[in-house]
């Protein structure tokens, strides 16, 4: 494995090298930093160009600077830009924004695809697919920053003037139990009564839902109280055990509700933490959360100790999750949250919780866009890999072994089917990053695709340079990732 | 063994044959013969968002092409603005009372007068062709790269792979921005492009596109070349050219279709990133990307100037993707059906 | 119009079907069973009305070319088949009815009293899994026991099948075996809960043929240990020859012959198994051409009105163009054949010859 990772690198360095040549030598050709410069009516125009010629190197040849600017590469030298500062200081702040940008759109959109996907496959050509398939199709075919301009418009300003006074209408409270209606529907499989059934449930329970959450004025004044939680816990326990187990093992699901409880009760001599925390301190809740999960798990599990204590430690984080959500967005106020200027409003200052509303706020919408995109990628790539495992004779051999539904699709199907798709994540980061440059400029995201662009626009070649070294590297350690991956999750090419 | 040898030599036993005063039905095969062409066309036809979106798309370019020609204004000329430009596109009958029509300015128009249906048919035009242009040239190359590489193996493969692996790793934007800013010093550029940057635009797509494309049809070439049918042509003494041509090219077509349709519709998303960034289509020529970057400050006062040639860019890129995916569905069948 | 007559009006076998076994005690009784598949082409009839007894213990060959339905009836008792397949007619397996039976129900049979060994071993094993844990995972499906234990279960099966070093080779995976060492794999994992009946869809085709005498050889063993009758489907004549007890000869979705093993092959009572046994090549002294049966099955979407084997039949007449023969006695017990002509196959001392003569019609 480690000469593995040593070969690849050594591998990727001429690529590297190459590569970087050829940006620089065109990053050079793409214009002359000094055109603006010399056009100008500014009296000492002489003075200016030849600062500039001195800071960039103008006078030496363009493989000279090249070897320059390597050479102070180790040094964490980059260089300087036209202005005179330095590249590093700007390009570390840069990845720092894009960075923060691109993982949750990456999360948002490799969840939700996977779950659509795997749900198109095992409902082929039922209303939920062809749902999921269209909007997929449609995500694809949207121009980013068309999406991103709309979604200022609709996600911010109107959806804004909403969030001054939010409420639900009664006719929207039709349409969203319509809706929960129908997903149930799709999603349920079985006969037509069994989806009748499901589908008329879910409009129901819908109905009763967010009848209550708009005569309790709930959206002025979010929060959960501690029964509401404990329910959420207790669906997250049962959701576990049926993941992890058969939804009705006893001895995995009497753990995973206790480990729920335990997140419950933990509210009570947490307060502070809860209230006041900085992230230190959610890591830590987070590791107890899942230490307890697993002792939980492993005491009472029985014969499936193992599968109970995964399901535990699920619940248990699960059960955290919505505490802390209850928290968020009890730290939210009625007004104009969606921010469409910027990572965070400027001078931001306040506890956590409410620092966290700002910056979601101003996070949700670029990310959203992102995630759009990747979205329909991975869901139908998914949907089809499913597929295809869903054909094979494996996965028919455990149907004959009179396993339960769940578990041949779990255990059989998307396990062989993960194997293509995870390649296909950490392969498509390189271009999540490129695709970040629109929505950046569009939301006025400092960040490297800012970086970029700008450099390109004003012909500032270290910038660029900063920004190319930083996305091939990324693109080559992903890869090698994702190499790593796949031999892990497929057994077959594990050459020794 | 001699037994073997009289018995071949003798008369060979005579075949059963049964009345011939019967009258034996003849019997139905279970299909229609078909030949490949056929299947394929008539699996693509069972897709049916794939007929439609072919039929949408059909109409598009019609509109665009035909259509602004035959439409009385002109997209480059000022007008006066009439009802402050708003479109006078009629579609609901009831609502406004004055039933279904057209009117003057189906489109509105836009800051300065002009037609903007004409306009965004003009955009349409152009983008179409870039589209198209940039495809056919990525798949041309791509392909040739991809079978050359994948045929020959060896050292072939290895040295267009890692030219690839580098390629890859430099940014469209950069290309574009190269190309672009060239065409305003290299006197030659401009004479060729000149007005018509749009062709520069499709050739710098199409370059950035081919090296997606030559992987896959890499790929292809590495699992056909051994076939069996590969050995038995080599094994006949085929000339490796025809090999290509007759017997592996043929059988990839299906994937190379596929991933084309892809590329032409990727291929106008593009267009519109790398206008919006101002690295796209440059000077008096015009685009639907373009054009939605011109107009997106005017998102709060005159929406419809953002929305249409927004709508026209999805429609055009939904309908090439949904024909993509018939085409996939009907070169390769397997993939779809579940077995339960 | 006439498809559905065709199902209909075969007569039901005769109840007695299985050698000196009461009803009460076979472990499969199957009637008429029926499976039809709705294609863009045409209702596809591919099981038209199959019946038969198994009693425990037996081993009972399905005999028939690709496309006769011996496939596709055999998984229809199991539900295995695809949604769009209508099943008819009744399977019984001791006594309880399986077509149209719960899911769950059927569930806690496949695997556990009914297990099914597929065809193709490299295909059938989850490539990312371990062996061991695969034949683990078929104990508890069924056992409500650790992991452990069923682990444990699991590399005795793999010792009683003859796979050497059993404890290490539990935790390799499949594509660490050799093929036939796989299927050795699949059988252990089709007896690990001691089922009634295996049924082996054509296990030894896509193995050299010197490990196909090894695995038929382990799949008697095996039967004998867990006490479970046998239902091997193949078209493989020399397969049935040396391990089967009773045989079915299927052909057009239908059992055309039926009896004991050495009766059928000496004493073909049906034409169409007459030209099977003509056409297989011989290494005795009769050296001559092969010789096939001439034509092809017919389609099983527009099945014409009489016996769907007339047009390559040399005894055909008038008769078996217009009415589908049923499955009949004949003169030997618990023989039966479904032909109008079979009595002109008593007399004849070579049978297997049939199709190499030159016949005069009468």
């Amino acid at each position: 494995m480690f000469f593995f990772i040593v070969r690849r690198m050594l591998v990727s360095i001429p690529i590297l090298l190459a590569s970087t040549f050829l940006v620089f030598g065109l990053t050079t050709m793409a214009g002359d930093p000094l055109s603006d410069l010399r056009q100008s009516q500014s009296p000492n125009k002489e003075v200016q160009i030849a600062a500039m010629r001195d800071r960039l190197d103008l006078d030496k040849s363009v493989p000279e600077r090249y070897v320059n600017w390597l050479k102070g590469v180790p040094k964490l030298d980059f260089g300087k830009t036209r202005d005179g500062q330095e590249v590093w200081p700007i390009l570390k702040q840069a990845m720092i924004t894009t960075l923060r940008l691109v993982v949750l759109a990456v999360v948002l959109s490799v969840l939700i695809g996977l779950a659509v996907g795997i749900l198109s496959a095992v409902r082929q050509y039922s209303l939920f697919d062809y749902g999921a398939t269209f909007a997929a199709f449609l995500c694809f075919s949207l121009p980013v920053f068309w999406l991103a301009v709309l979604l200022k418009e609709f996600g911010a300003i109107k959806f804004n003037n909403y969030l001054t006074k939010p409420g639900l209408s009664t006719a929207g409270i039709i349409l969203l139990s319509v809706i929960g209606g129908l997903f149930f529907w799709g999603a349920v499989g079985g006969t037509w009564k069994r989806r009748a059934i499901g589908g008329a449930t879910a409009l129901v329970a819908s109905f009763v839902i967010f009848g209550l959450i708009d005569n309790k004025h709930w959206l002025r004044n979010p929060g959960f109280s501690r029964p509401v939680i404990a329910i959420f816990a207790a669906l997250g326990a049962i959701a576990a055990t049926a993941m992890f187990a058969a939804p009705s093992n006893r001895r995995v699901l009497v753990p995973s509700l206790l480990a729920a409880g335990g997140g419950v009760l933990s509210t009570y001599f947490l307060g502070d933490w809860l209230f006041r925390p900085d992230w230190t301190r959610l890591l830590l809740m987070a590791l107890m959360a899942t230490v307890f999960g697993i002792a939980v798990g492993l005491a009472l599990g029985g014969i499936d100790r193992a599968a109970a204590a995964r399901a535990s430690a699920f619940a248990a984080l699960f059960t955290g999750g919505v505490i802390l959500f209850d928290e968020f967005i009890s730290a939210w106020r009625p007004g104009r949250t969606i921010a469409t200027v910027g990572p965070q409003t400027p001078n931001l200052k306040g506890t956590f919780w409410p620092r966290m509303i700002d910056y979601a706020g101003h996070q949700i919408l670029p990310s959203l866009a992102l995630a759009l995109i990747g979205f329909a990628g991975y869901s139908r790539f998914t949907r089809a890999s499913m597929l295809e495992t869903l054909n094979s004779d494996y996965v028919r051999t455990a149907k004959a072994k009179g396993l339960a539904p769940t578990q041949v699709i779990m255990r059989h199907a998307f396990r062989t089917a993960l194997i293509p798709v995870t390649t296909l994540i950490t392969l498509s980061f390189g271009s999540i990053i490129e695709g970040a440059v629109i929505t950046e400029r569009v939301f006025a995201w400092k960040g490297m695709g800012t970086l970029f662009v700008k450099g390109l626009t004003d012909v500032d070649p270290y910038p660029v340079m900063g920004f190319l070294l930083i996305v091939s590297l990324t693109i080559i350690f992903f890869n090698a990732v994702a190499d790593i991956l796949y031999a892990y999750l497929d057994p077959r090419i594990r050459v020794v | 063994m001699s037994e073997i040898n009289t018995s071949i030599a003798q008369e060979p036993d005579p075949v059963v044959e049964p009345d011939p005063r019967l009258v034996v039905p003849e019997r139905e095969f279970t299909v229609k013969a078909r030949s490949q062409g056929e299947l394929i066309r008539r699996r693509f036809f069972q897709h049916k968002l794939a007929v439609i979106s072919m039929i949408i798309l059909g109409l598009v370019i019609l509109l665009a092409f035909v259509g602004a020609a035959l439409w009385k204004y002109s997209y480059s000329t000022p007008m006066p603005l009439t009802n402050r430009g708003r479109p006078t596109l009629d579609l609901i009958p009831w609502l406004d009372g004055d039933g279904l029509g057209l009117g003057n300015h189906p489109f509105g128009q836009d800051q300065i007068g002009r037609d903007y249906f004409a306009l965004t048919m003009r955009g349409a035009q152009r983008s179409l062709i870039i589209a198209f242009v940039a495809g056919l040239l990525a798949t041309v190359i791509g392909t040739i790269v991809g079978a050359l590489a994948g045929f020959y193996r060896g050292w072939v493969d290895n040295v267009l792979m890692r030219f690839v692996d580098v390629a890859l790793t430099i940014p469209l934007l950069l290309v574009a921005a190269v190309l672009g800013r060239r065409t305003q010093s290299l006197p030659i550029l401009k004479d060729v492009f000149g007005a018509n940057s749009i062709y520069l635009l499709a050739l710098t797509i199409g370059l950035a596109s081919w090296l997606s494309i030559s992987r896959v049809v890499r790929g292809e070439f590495l699992s056909l070349r051994e076939k069996e049918y590969v050995e038995a042509a080599r094994a006949l003494g085929t000339p490796n050219s025809r090999i290509i041509r007759r017997h592996l090219l043929p059988n990839a077509a299906g994937s190379i279709i596929v991933n084309a349709t892809l590329l032409v519709s990727a291929a106008i998303l593009i267009e519109t990133a790398l206008s919006y960034l101002g690295l796209g289509v440059r000077g008096s020529d015009w685009s639907l990307g373009k054009q939605v970057s011109e107009y997106q400050q005017a998102f709060k006062t005159r929406p419809w100037l953002f929305w249409y040639p927004g709508i026209f860019i999805i429609i055009i890129a939904l309908t090439i993707n949904f024909i993509g995916d018939g085409l996939r569905d009907a070169f390769d069948p397997k993939q779809t059906r579940v077995r339960q | 119009m006439n498809d559905e007559q065709t199902s209909t009006h075969i007569p039901e076998a005769p109840a007695t079907m299985s050698p000196a076994a009461a009803p009460e005690e076979l472990v499969l009784k199957v009637r008429n069973l029926s499976v039809d598949f709705p294609t863009s082409d045409g209702v596809v009839h591919a099981v038209r009305g199959v019946s038969y007894d198994l009693a425990p213990g037996e081993v009972l060959g399905i005999v028939g070319e690709s496309g006769s339905g011996k496939s596709v009836a055999s998984m229809a008792l199991i539900g295995l088949l695809p949604g769009t397949a209508r099943i008819s007619g009744s399977a019984k397996f001791r006594g309880e009815e399986l077509i149209g039976a719960k899911d769950k129900r059927i569930r806690s049979i496949r695997g556990q009293r009914i297990a099914m060994i597929f065809q193709d071993p490299m295909t059938a094993m989850n490539p990312v899994h371990q062996v061991g844990k695969q034949l683990a995972e078929a104990v508890r499906a069924h056992h409500d026991v650790s992991w452990g234990a069923a682990h444990k279960r699991a590399v005795e099966m793999l010792d009683l099948v003859g796979i050497p070093q059993a404890k290490s080779r539990a935790k390799s995976y499949p594509h660490e075996f050799s093929g036939g060492m796989r299927q050795r794999a699949m059988i252990a994992m089709a007896i690990i809960n001691n089922p009634d009946v295996i049924i082996a869809d054509e296990p030894t085709t896509a193995l050299d043929v010197t490990v196909q005498a090894q695995i038929l050889e382990t799949l008697l063993q095996v039967k004998d240990e867990v006490d479970a009758a046998i239902i091997m489907i193949t078209h493989d004549l020399g397969v049935i020859a040396g391990m089967v007890d009773r045989v079915n000869v299927m052909y057009a979705g239908r059992t055309v012959e039926s009896g004991d093993a050495f009766q059928v092959f000496d004493r073909p009572r049906m034409p169409y198994t007459a030209g099977l046994l003509g056409s297989v090549p011989s290494a005795s002294k009769d050296t001559t051409l092969l010789t096939p049966i001439p034509g092809s099955p017919p389609s099983l979407v527009h099945m014409p009105e009489g016996c769907p084997f007339s047009p390559r039949c040399p005894l055909v007449q008038q008769v078996c163009i217009d009415t589908e023969p049923g499955l009949a006695s004949t003169d030997e017990v618990e023989h039966f054949s479904a032909c109008h002509r079979w009595e002109e196959l008593v007399d004849d001392p070579e049978p297997r010859l049939l199709f190499r003569r030159k016949q005069v019609a009468t």
